[in-house]
């Protein structure tokens, strides 16, 4: 089994001449949950093989119940690929694409620069799958492998 | 709503991931360059806003608790990164 997730249409509004003049780019983007110790949020999250680690807007660890006071911090390349400092802590999140569904504990990384969308990276994220990108269909197909310790 | 103190559990995200792709382009671009909530079917925008933290609070004002929508963002097509 496999999680499929077709591609987020991003609109422009002047035609992409790369993409035969388009007016929207496709972008493998996935709606994520997002569970803390109090609240849970769900965001769109652009998957992004060029960043280090998973990464939500720090914003978002105190709605949902995440405190970063103590948390442990680093730095990863990740908004524009930029390096960037980042606090971490251990979160659950959930996936599905309406057949399939899997839900984990991972770290992912609370970075204070302003970020518009959460990026889902090698760590916490793509470390746990096999992302095969089809092109052609705009879609993305993920399959846990051997390191997935989640439901 | 809040009830007993409690957030309400997250909704099953699959018919958003198929009605999400499907959200027509000159709707979105109406909201370029903002954050906005989507519903959990991914048909409509509930509300919208400069940052994450205006949606929530139209949310919150329309009886709508923040998990129960989608949160996300509208590229200005001019702008640079994603």
């Amino acid at each position: 089994m496999s999680l499929r997730f077709a591609y987020t249409l991003d609109p422009m509004n002047r035609p992409v001449l790369s993409l035969g003049g388009r007016f929207v780019r496709p972008r493998p983007i996935l709606g994520v949950t997002l569970f803390g110790p109090s609240d849970a949020r769900m965001r769109d999250a652009l998957l992004d093989t060029g960043a280090d680690e998973t990464v939500f807007p720090e914003e978002l660890a105190a709605k949902v119940g995440v405190d970063l006071t103590m948390a442990p911090s680093g730095t990863a390349r990740v908004i524009g690929h930029s390096l960037v400092p980042v606090r971490y802590a251990e979160v659950t999140l959930r996936i599905t694409d309406g057949r399939e569904r899997r839900e984990w504990v991972g770290w992912v990384g609370f970075p204070s620069a302003r970020m518009n969308r959460p990026l889902l990276a090698f760590a916490g994220f793509l470390q746990f799958f096999t992302a095969t990108f089809l092109g052609d269909h705009e879609a993305v197909e993920l399959t846990v492998n051997a390191l997935y310790r989640g439901k | 709503m809040i009830v007993n103190g409690k957030a309400p559990a997250p909704p099953d995200l699959g018919l958003y991931q198929q009605n999400r792709p499907k959200f027509p382009r000159e709707e979105l671009l109406k909201y370029a360059g903002r954050h906005v909530a989507f519903s959990a079917d991914g048909t409509r925008i509930l509300a919208s806003g400069a940052d994450m933290d205006e949606v929530e609070r139209e949310l919150l004002a329309a009886g709508i608790h923040p998990s129960q929508v989608v949160g996300s963002y509208v590229p200005d097509p001019d702008e640079a990164t994603p």
